[in-house]
């Protein structure tokens, strides 16, 4: 047993050397998501969506992407499919959002589980000064499974609320509301300073250089890897 | 009046009750010991008495107020005014500086090839934490491994070692914080380590044997200590006779860090830190032990907690509050008898039916486990003596062991890199394994001149695994001078499969016996009294060795390969001094299978120097220096990063092709601890301080990488020097 609980000890203590994670200096996936927010069998045109988020003036290209689905039903390894890819860019105070949205039909199963397919994505994206890899993978319920119907949390960023001050700790808070019940994973993004708990919904701030910028608030649902998130210009002064 | 006459006159004065009424009985003690002293001279003017078996000894009264000495070998003179002995009859003499002339003690003679016998008073001068099992530490062929108390030995983790207090096994001897083992030192009588090379008795173990020898006397008279040790430890300790024959022995032990830490960490959290862990230790003993016409009845109880709770900044496993919660205990407790009987001329037999419970606990966000392991034993060995060149000695050890397992776990894959521990399947186990053993072992020292032969053999079956291991050894002792031995051993050692290895679940059950051949040569000698060397080349190839495998969990397909050389050179203890140096070289290379390339062990050190010194400054004060010098550890360097979006996370991509390829920086650490004893009349006062880990190259312990693995630095031990203090009061 000692062996899995340092399996686990290992994964999670990862967390502590991440020096600087809460700070965007270079582009940072923010995660993906799906439209519809939950895939179905024989759907087509769905979308998987890339969110990134980059200093201004950043330019993404996307390099490669290998999108495979596997039927439940059958014995045969994961299928690739055909994939259209588009992007789409929003510009923040000192932040870029872009949008790599990736389409494709998914098909029909004759699987009888309540999850017969799951999507599994190997993306490569490029922004001129070094490739970027993100993997991952979703699962696909039956139309008339509950699970067809979940939902994003609605999320928004509560404080700051005004300018903040430099070198205090101020507070850092978000609402979540959850459309279905799941645990869900926090992630802040800063330009500066430094975030007491970047995983936590509830924390504080401290930034160390004035200006206007951009925050970030990333909220991701466990069970039905629904995305939400919310850039926010602050003042820092 | 004629002279015979006056005889029965001087006699009737010097032993009547009136005579005796002329004199006081005074009774001559040890300072702090508060034992009564036999042989001590006591002196009035020319007039010279000396104490009885009881420490007792009649003065004549005396005219006036005339100065007596009071002598004893080994002690401080003493110089009292009669008048205060009138009024106290008691006098304590001080233990005198200590001799650096006589060679107090030695550890016994060893036959094995590479067995270390560290006795309990000299472990009690060098070993870390003044606790004997940590010295195994600083012997030659062992390395620590990471931040962890276990020790790896001659290239082989700690799971592939043995660890026994007598006959008792138990699963570790070390608690996991504080240099602190499972046993107080107070009964502790000697450290067994074998390195490698080991007899015929001990099986399921590749890699070394480590015994903790307990006390085996009677004490003479009850003993109470207390000791409190910041920030580590408070312990109780209690042994008494009950008569002539036997004794009793209690002692509990309780870490300090439960109520520690958290002060610590309250003060941390308004700075603005959020990580806690919290290791805690527990351990409670009774022994009771019986003396019979050549043997005893030595009945153990052992009692051991180790428990962590840590909880952190995460994102796994935890929700919107971003805190995970770990929670670890590890529990056992065993209970035997060792029956020692001497049957007739050179025959003896040795049994030790024991009872061992093993429960452990975790908590890891929603998953949680629940392990029991209950196993029976009943080693027995039988030894017969012919004469002084020929000793036959043979065992038998059936074993039962039941596991229970409740689990909710997610099911690891060691393998994957991309391994994403929130959406990996979740196991859910509640099952029951049985298994048997049996050890069947002979073995023999036969001696024929200036050489001494220890052929063995040893039969081990397990129920899970079909063939059973036979395993020949052999060492040979050969005087080449007087203070000079050459010696060499060569044998087999298998170890079965652990528990998750071989289990359906989480391993395969089609796993064998991990087999190894170690090889050792070298030689012992003695310089004069005082000094001592012992120089060994060592190889051991390991095979069936039991690695991850991406599709059956595990394989016993690899080749564990280590070899390097060992030199101890040994001051023996004397009052005033006693240490050691121990150097090790050695390379540790493995493989997963035959057509897989050698590469860097995870447990390669190359160089392990420990210099360990005692130094006794005066009767009160000693001083006391552990050095250490060694190799970092290697590690497998990582060549890029996958964001994983469903965990919202970079996952790192290794080197799979070169493991182990690189290497952390080396590094040294100095302990420097001082001893004072305050000698009152019934107790001690002991008062120990040091400083822990004063560095000039700190340990590196891991590298440290930003969330997306593009830059990393070297994470050094964190540990300043800690400075520690320790109180204690023998009564």
């Amino acid at each position: 047993m000692l062996k899995y609980l340092t399996i686990f000890l290992a994964l999670i203590a990862c967390n502590d050397g991440e020096f600087n994670p809460e700070q965007i200096r270079e582009t940072r996936p923010l995660g993906t998501r799906t439209e519809p927010v939950m895939l179905t069998p024989g759907r087509t045109e769905a979308q998987l969506q890339l969110i990134l988020a980059t200093p201004t003036g950043t330019v993404i290209s996307p390099i490669s992407q290998t999108l495979t689905i596997l039927d439940h039903s059958g014995g045969n390894p994961p299928q690739p499919i055909e994939v259209v890819t588009t992007t789409a860019t929003t510009n923040h105070k000192t932040l870029d959002e872009w949008i790599m949205t990736y389409t494709f039909d998914v098909p029909a199963s004759s699987s009888e589980d309540e999850n017969p397919l799951t999507l599994y994505y190997d993306l490569t994206v490029n922004d001129t000064k070094k490739d970027i890899a993100i993997n991952g993978k979703s699962l696909i319920y039956r139309a008339d499974s509950s699970k067809a119907t979940w939902q994003p949390p609605v999320i928004a960023i509560t404080k700051p609320d005004g300018a903040v001050p430099l070198d205090t700790k101020s507070p850092l808070e978000g609402s979540i509301s959850k459309n279905q019940d799941e645990k869900v994973r926090v992630h802040w993004y800063v330009p500066n300073g430094e975030v007491q708990n970047i995983y936590d919904i509830t924390t504080k701030w401290a930034p160390d250089a004035a200006g206007e910028a951009t925050i970030v608030l990333m909220v991701r649902g466990r069970d039905s890897q629904t995305m939400a998130y919310q850039f926010k210009d602050v003042l820092m002064q | 009046m004629q002279p015979n006459m006056l005889l029965p006159l001087i006699a009737l004065l010097f032993f009547s009750p009136i005579a005796l009424a002329e004199a006081i009985t005074v009774t001559v003690k040890s300072k702090g010991f508060g034992r009564t002293l036999s042989r001590a001279e006591v002196r009035i003017g020319t007039q010279s008495f000396m104490t009885d078996p009881k420490g007792q000894v009649q003065i004549p009264k005396q005219n006036g107020n005339p100065k007596i000495m009071v002598q004893r070998a080994g002690f401080e003179k003493l110089f009292v005014d009669y008048k205060d002995l009138e009024k106290d009859p008691i006098i304590y003499l001080m233990i005198g500086e200590p001799d650096d002339n006589e060679v107090i003690i030695k550890g016994s003679r060893r036959k094995e090839v590479s067995k270390k016998t560290i006795s309990a008073k000299e472990t009690a001068r060098i070993a870390p934490g003044n606790d004997p099992a940590q010295i195994t530490k600083i012997l030659p062929g062992v390395q620590t491994a990471g931040f962890g108390q276990d020790i790896v030995i001659r290239g082989s983790g700690p799971d592939d070692s043995r660890y026994f207090v007598d006959d008792l096994e138990v699963l570790n001897i070390f608690h996991n914080i504080g240099n602190i083992s499972i046993i107080p030192d107070q009964i502790i009588d000697a450290v067994e380590f074998s390195s490698g090379g080991f007899g015929a008795p001990y099986t399921n173990a590749t890699g070394g044997i480590i015994v903790l020898r307990t006390t085996s006397e009677i004490p003479e008279e009850e003993v109470y200590e207390y000791r409190l040790n910041v920030p580590f430890v408070v312990t109780a300790f209690h042994e008494r006779p009950l008569d002539e024959d036997s004794s009793v022995m209690f002692s509990v032990r309780h870490s300090l860090t439960e109520w520690i830490i958290p002060a610590v960490v309250k003060k941390a959290s308004e700075d603005g830190a959020d990580v806690t862990i919290v290791p805690t230790f527990a351990d409670a003993h009774i022994r009771y032990l019986t003396k019979t016409d050549g043997g005893h009845y030595k009945t153990t109880f052992i009692a051991s907690k180790d428990g962590v709770v840590a909880a952190f900044p995460s994102e796994i496993f935890a929700d919107e509050e971003g805190e995970a919660r770990i929670e670890f205990t590890d529990f056992f407790t065993v209970l035997g008898t060792e029956v020692l009987t001497r049957l007739g001329k050179g025959q003896s037999l040795k049994s030790t039916p024991q009872i061992y419970y093993q429960k452990q606990d975790f908590s890891v966000a929603d998953f949680n486990g629940d392990v029991k392991i209950t196993k029976l034993a009943f080693p027995t060995e039988f030894s017969q003596r012919f004469d002084r060149d020929l000793r036959v000695y043979a065992g038998i050890n059936p074993g039962f062991w039941q596991s229970d397992l409740d689990i909710t776990s997610i099911q690891p894959d060691q393998d994957d890199p991309f391994f994403d521990p929130e959406a990996a399947d979740v196991l859910t186990i509640n099952r029951q394994y049985d298994l048997q053993t049996l050890s069947l072992w002979a073995s023999a020292d036969i001696k024929t001149g200036d050489f001494l032969v220890t052929p063995g053999l040893h039969y081990y079956k397990v129920s899970n695994i079909d063939q059973p291991a036979v395993d020949p050894r052999l060492s040979f002792r050969y005087s080449i001078a007087k203070d000079l031995t050459f010696k060499s051993a060569v044998g087999l050692y298998s170890q079965q499969p652990s528990l998750p290895e071989g289990s359906k679940e989480f391993g395969n059950p089609d796993l064998g016996f991990e087999q190894a051949v170690h090889k050792i040569v070298g030689l012992e000698g003695k310089i004069d009294d005082r000094w001592e060397y012992d120089l060994q080349l060592f190889q051991k190839e390991i095979n069936n060795l039991i690695r991850t495998h991406p599709t059956t969990r595990y394989e016993d397909e690899g080749t564990l390969a280590v070899q390097g050389f060992e030199f101890f050179l040994r001051r023996n203890m004397t009052e005033k001094t006693f240490g050691w140096l121990a150097y090790t070289y050695s390379e540790a290379e493995e493989k997963k299978n035959d057509e897989s390339p050698f590469y860097t062990s995870p447990f390669d050190q190359t160089h392990i120097l420990h210099l360990a010194l005692a130094y006794k400054l005066s009767s009160t004060w000693e001083m006391g220096t552990r050095i250490k010098h060694a190799s970092g550890s290697p590690y497998t360097p990582v060549t890029g990063s996958v964001y994983n979006a469903n965990i919202d996370k970079y996952l790192p991509t290794y080197d799979t092709d070169n493991p182990y390829s690189e290497r952390y920086a080396s590094y040294d650490e100095t302990d420097l601890f001082f001893t004072y004893e305050s000698f009152y009349d019934e107790w001690i006062l002991a008062q120990k301080f040091g400083v822990q880990f004063i560095t000039t190259k700190k340990r590196v312990t891991s590298i440290e990488y930003n969330y997306d693995y593009s830059e990393s630095r070297d994470v050094k031990s964190s540990l300043p020097p800690i400075p520690y203090y320790e109180i204690r009061g023998r009564f």
